[in-house]
Order: C-alpha cells, then sequence, then structure tokens
C-alpha cells in the first residue's frame, strides 16, 4: 500500500507538450482512473509512473519518496498490459513467476505465491499451457496473476480490458473491482472507456490535450462536472446542452428556453434552485444549461407537489429510440436536440406534443465561452 | 416432357469460349513454366539418376550397371576431402553467419542513429555474387597483394597471414567470405522478427526486473525459433551448392584442399570425362540437400495444419 503524488509533472517530445503540468494526489488504497480520448497524454502518464518514459518537468513521489529516478524494478509496481504482454515461450506458471524469479526469491517461496495467484484468480488448471493456448480473457487473468503475485506497492493498469468482448470485459471489471476491494492496494487505471472509469474509481482524473480537468469522485464529476467537456464524456446517453437566457421572473431567477409546443414557437421560464439564485450578473445573458437525460421525464404531479425543484414544460416529440428499460424520446429545446428518458407507459407519439418536468436541482450552468461550470 | 429450352441448354452454350478462359486463364498463365519446370528441372534429375547408374564416361551411355559408379565414388579420396570440406564449411559458415547476424540485428534494434544506412551496408554484401566476392577475397587475402602486403608496408614485417596458399587453412579462407556476404542477410531475417516483437512485452519484462541481455535471452530469442531454422535452411543449402565461391577463391587449391562437393562434380562430368561419376556425385549433393529439406517441410506442413 502507498500513497502517490503527482506534481506539476510535464512530458514534451521535441516541441509537442503532451502533459502541461499534471498535479495528482493519491490516498492510501485508493483507485485512479486516468480517463480521456486517445492521444491526451493518459498512458504516458501511466509510463512515467511505471518509469518506462522518462519526465521532461516535476516530481512523481511513491510514499513520499521522490521515483523519478528510480529504476522501474525498484519501484514496487506492478503493470498489466492492454496486449496482456506474456512471454509467449513460457507457460502460465514460469510467466507468473518470473518477475520473483528475477528478484532472487526462492523457489519453495516462489510456488507457493504462484500457487495463491492462480488459484485466486481460478485459472490452476491451466498452469503448464503457453499462453497461445489461452482465451483473451485467460490471458488476461494470467497478466493480472503477474501483477499481483508481485505484492506491490502500486498497480498500473494500462487499458486492461479493451482487447476483450463486451461480455467478457463486464467481468473482468467486476473481477478487478473485487481485486481492490480484497487488496486495497492502490492503483491507477487507464481507459478511455467511462463506464469503466464510473464503476472502478474511487477518484477519476480526466485530462484532454495534457491537462486535468477535473479530478473528484465518479459521483461528483457525474453531478457536478467542473466543464463541458467532462459533462459531455462523462454519462451515456451524454449530457443535453441546452442554449437559453437569464431571466428573472416574479423575484426568481430562471432560465428562459426556446421550444415547440401545440405547434407554436413560444418560451418556456424554468426556475433555477436556491443554489443557484446567486448569479443575478448573468441575467439577460446567454448560458448554456446541461441537463442528464434521466432527469427530464414525464410529468408527475404527485412528485412535483413533493420536490419545488421538479419544473414543468410542454413541447412537441421528434422522435421515439425504445431501450426496453426506458424510451429515448428526442425533443428540441433552444434549436438542439435533446434526449429525455421516460417510462415506455408514458410516452406520446411522434409529432404530439407531451408534458414533461426536468429536475433542475441536478442541471449545471455552463459559460458558453469558457464552457466552465458557472 | 416439356423442358424449357433456354436454361437448359442456350445458357452453357451462351458464351462458352469465354467463360472456358474465364475459369482456365490461371492454369493457362502457369502451364508453360509448369512443363519447362517438370523438363529441365525433374527431368534431368531424373536423367541425372539413371545416368548415375551406368558407366558412362565421355559420352552417356544406358546400359544399367547398378551401384558401380557410387563404390567407386566412395574410394576416392578426393571425393573424402570435399565431403569433409562441406562438413568444416558448412557447420562454421552457418554457425559463424547466424551468430553474427543475430549479435547484429539485436545492436541495430536499439534504435542506433543512422539505422537505415547501417542496415544497407550490412545487407549490400547480398547483392554481389559469389564470384564477385570471391575475387575480392582472393585479392585481400593474397599475401603478395592484400592484408599482409597492406601490414608489412605499415611496418609490421613478422605480420603472416597466409591460409590461402597453406592446405589445411584454405577451406576458412572460403568461410570468411561466404560469413562475409550472408551475415547481413541473416541479420535482416532476424531484425524484422525482432521489430515483430510485442513492445509491451519488453516493457513488461523490464517491470520484472530482467536486465537486457536477460530480457534478449530467456525471453525474446526463444519466440524467434522460426527465424532461427528458416535462417539455418537458407544458409545450409547455400552451404551445399556453394561452387562460384570455390572457384573464384580458391580455386579448389592448394592441391585439391578445398575442393567442395560442387566442384568434384564439375571437374569429373566435364573436366575428366567421368559423367558417371559426375552424376553419382550429384545424387549424393541431392541427398545432402533432400537430408536438410525434408524435415524442414515436414515441420512446416505439419505447423501448418495445426497452427
Amino acid at each position: 500500500m502507498a500513497t502517490l503524488t503527482i506534481q506539476n509533472v510535464k512530458k514534451s517530445y521535441g516541441a509537442v507538450d503532451v502533459l502541461k503540468g499534471i498535479d495528482l494526489e493519491l490516498e492510501n488504497g485508493e483507485f485512479l482512473v486516468l480517463l480521456g480520448p486517445s492521444g491526451c497524454g493518459k498512458s504516458t502518464l501511466l509510463n512515467m509512473i511505471a518509469g518506462l518514459d522518462t519526465i521532461t518537468d516535476g516530481e512523481i513521489l511513491i510514499n513520499s519518496k521522490v521515483v523519478n529516478d528510480v529504476h522501474p524494478k525498484d519501484r514496487d509496481i506492478a503493470m498489466v498490459f492492454q496486449s496482456y504482454a506474456l512471454y509467449p515461450n513460457m507457460t502460465v506458471e514460469r510467466n507468473i513467476g518470473f518477475g520473483l524469479e528475477m528478484r532472487k526469491v526462492t523457489k519453495a517461496d516462489r510456488e507457493k505465491r504462484v500457487d495463491e495467484a492462480v488459484r485466486m484468480l481460478q485459472i490452476d488448471h491451466l498452469r503448464d499451457r503457453k499462453p497461445a493456448q489461452l482465451s483473451g480473457g485467460q490471458r488476461q487473468r494470467v497478466a493480472m496473476g503477474r501483477a499481483l503475485v508481485r505484492k506491490p506497492e502500486i498497480f498500473l493498469f494500462d487499458e486492461p480490458l479493451s482487447n476483450l468482448d463486451a461480455k467478457l470485459r463486464v467481468e473482468m471489471r467486476t473481477e478487478i473491482k473485487k481485486l481492490h476491494q480484497r487488496l486495497g492496494t492502490t492503483m491507477v487505471y487507464v481507459t478511455h472507456d467511462q463506464i469503466e472509469a464510473m464503476t472502478l474509481a474511487s477518484r477519476i482524473a480526466i485530462l484532454r490535450e495534457g491537462e486535468i480537468q477535473q479530478f473528484a469522485s465518479p459521483q461528483e464529476v457525474y453531478e457536478r462536472p467542473a466543464n463541458m467537456y467532462v459533462a459531455g464524456f462523462v454519462g451515456s446517453p451524454a449530457m443535453n446542452f441546452i442554449p437559453a437566457t437569464v431571466v428573472s421572473e416574479d423575484n426568481q431567477l430562471g432560465v428562459s428556453i426556446e421550444r415547440t409546443a401545440n405547434g407554436e414557437r413560444s418560451s418556456v421560464f424554468l426556475a433555477l434552485p436556491d443554489d443557484l439564485q446567486d448569479i443575478g450578473e448573468w441575467v439577460g445573458r446567454e448560458v448554456i444549461l446541461g441537463i442528464r437525460p434521466e432527469t427530464l421525464t414525464h410529468r408527475s404531479d404527485a412528485e412535483m407537489s413533493q420536490n419545488k425543484r421538479l419544473q414543468p414544460f410542454d413541447c412537441q416529440v421528434e422522435v421515439l429510440e425504445p431501450t426496453g428499460a426506458d424510451t429515448l424520446t428526442y425533443i428540441e429545446l433552444g434549436g438542439r436536440e435533446v434526449i429525455a428518458r421516460v417510462n415506455p407507459y408514458n410516452t406520446s407519439n411522434p409529432g404530439e406534443t407531451m408534458a414533461f418536468m426536468v429536475d433542475m436541482g441536478k442541471a449545471s450552468l455552463f459559460d458558453p465561452k469558457s464552457e466552465l461550470r458557472i | 416432357m416439356k423442358t424449357n429450352p433456354m436454361t437448359e441448354q442456350s445458357l452453357p452454350a451462351k458464351r462458352p469460349l469465354s467463360d472456358w478462359l474465364r475459369w482456365n486463364v490461371a492454369k493457362l498463365v502457369v502451364a508453360p513454366t509448369f512443363a519447362l519446370i517438370i523438363f529441365f528441372v525433374y527431368g534431368f534429375i531424373a536423367w541425372t539418376g539413371y545416368v548415375s547408374f551406368t558407366k558412362s564416361k565421355m559420352l552417356p551411355t544406358y546400359s544399367f550397371e547398378g551401384v558401380y559408379q557410387y563404390v567407386r565414388l566412395w574410394k576416392m579420396s578426393t571425393w573424402h576431402v570435399a565431403m569433409e570440406n562441406l562438413l568444416v564449411f558448412g557447420g562454421l559458415f552457418i554457425l559463424i553467419a547466424i551468430v553474427l547476424g543475430c549479435l547484429l540485428a539485436v545492436a541495430l534494434d536499439q534504435r542506433v542513429r543512422a539505422e537505415g544506412l547501417l542496415r544497407t551496408v550490412y545487407l549490400y554484401p547480398m547483392a554481389i555474387s559469389f564470384i564477385i566476392t570471391g575475387t575480392a577475397w582472393k585479392w585481400i587475402l593474397n599475401p603478395g597483394l592484400g592484408l599482409e602486403k597492406m601490414f608489412h608496408s605499415w611496418g609490421w614485417e613478422s605480420f603472416s597471414f597466409d591460409w590461402l596458399i597453406n592446405s589445411d587453412m584454405a577451406i576458412y579462407t572460403l568461410v570468411i567470405a561466404a560469413v562475409w556476404q550472408s551475415s547481413g542477410f541473416v541479420m535482416a531475417l532476424f531484425l524484422a522478427a525482432l521489430r515483430g516483437v510485442d513492445s509491451e512485452i519488453i516493457k513488461a519484462a523490464y517491470l520484472d526486473g530482467a536486465s537486457l541481455s536477460r530480457i534478449y535471452l530467456v525471453i525474446i530469442l526463444p519466440t524467434l525459433r522460426p527465424v532461427f531454422l528458416s535462417s539455418f535452411f537458407i544458409l545450409a543449402h547455400m552451404a551445399v551448392k556453394s561452387f562460384d565461391l570455390v572457384v573464384a577463391l580458391t580455386g579448389g587449391g592448394p592441391g585439391n584442399s578445398s575442393i567442395m562437393p560442387a566442384n568434384f562434380m564439375y571437374e569429373m562430368t566435364f573436366r575428366r570425362n567421368q559423367i558417371g561419376l559426375g552424376a553419382a556425385s550429384a545424387m549424393m549433393m541431392l541427398a545432402t540437400v533432400m537430408a536438410i529439406v525434408i524435415p524442414y517441410l515436414y515441420s512446416e506442413l505439419r505447423e501448418r495444419k495445426h497452427g
């Protein structure tokens, strides 16, 4: 177990800045997910923590000790690679034990620890096979076994599930989560899959073009995204962005949105919740209203009377996409296509006007210029 | 019975020639070369095989005489010298070329600067024919012209390198020239295979604490087994066939000390009017090549079936 501190770390290849000053701080036993699209520098950062890549500027500390110039093998870390990186000429058993072999662990001790690892990962029947004789999921387990057996201070995962099919990916995801719960070791996990990030992380760092956009818990990232990029990247279907104007009505601040209802174009006023009433300087100005599809649904008067934050409006339905549990209902608000998650039994047909309500307590407002959260 | 004449008859007869051509054009294109190979390669192998069982001298005769020529061949000391030379030359040539090629490839794999240039420099000898290689090395190794003369003129009077004219050492000059020519090719084979190794495997081994030499010895080179095999078979058949290098470099001499089976065969067949004996030696060379190639083909085909 260990703490990991990354202080103003930069990386450039020639004139290209891949990482532009990263600051992260991990507690003991935390599960950090580095999330971002390909080319955002997340794998480079992981390689730098592992010591496989040099650091242009800044410091990386493991257990408050600077490791910038420590050889990878002495950093007490283990890494699981995207391609699994198993040694093709060695059996599963030797693959897992190789790191211990190199560290001069006695044969008896080595066998005991390999034994523990293969049993924990349920691959003890495969120990004499070569990697070529294993399926993708089995290789993944061997790769994890190889990291596990070393009992490192920090585990690093470099997109470990991206080569698996969808079903296996979900299974292995749970497996990794269980592993983290059982071992309690600090883990750093790189992925471009926001669902993996949400399910696994204790904290997520979202990277874009070498800069951290937000570093927070999954729930915080989901509910209070720091900017429009994070809001759009996390969540599926993505958050709706609706152009709106801040207006004051009956001494209450709210947003005014253009929409079509009953065949007529008109504006609707949606009151902002109490914690967003202090943005008086925005009155009369354009903002972007961010609404998650599940907070926008069919109107229920019973719920509305209980929760003052639920705001009603009518709107014409454009397209319906049933998914089974919910029906994704496409409507048009402020000139943008917007998705609402509606119970399949409460939908209206396309072309008809339907009664909606939106939970303004879970809405986010963004500055259209800087794209930052207001 | 009423049948539809359109579907029964006219469709296949509609454009018979162009259809037939379309289906058979590949076979037609291959046929001439196939016939030529059957006749000039396999036909003449069969003919040589038959002649080796006759008492043909200057002109071939066709009365069957059994293994007479083979008995005669194996009683000749020159043939024994040629076979021993093949063993020494082949063994050393294959071993050194593979080891050297492999080391060069590993060295170049470290992403050295000007790698493209170095690769070309090492590979270039392969583009030269053995005759040129032989002639060039004959000059280099000639005591009166080459290395020895150079060192003498630089003042190192006691320097002596006379392998070319030393009947015990002449065979090793062939090894030097052949290794010079072929190790770059082996290097190219190994370099291509090394570049195919997943870089994450090397990173993983690095994290596992293996040193660079360990990584190569224990992890990377064992995965290159197919390349070792291919280079072995390519070099082995080059060794058995080697004829021009000997002619150009040593001429089989001094005496017959560096003669190789192919030179023996040429000497007997075309110079000493012993076609039967030459044919028998040619068949022995064929048998040697077969002994190498058949296990290779067998293992290759078997692997493909399994893999």
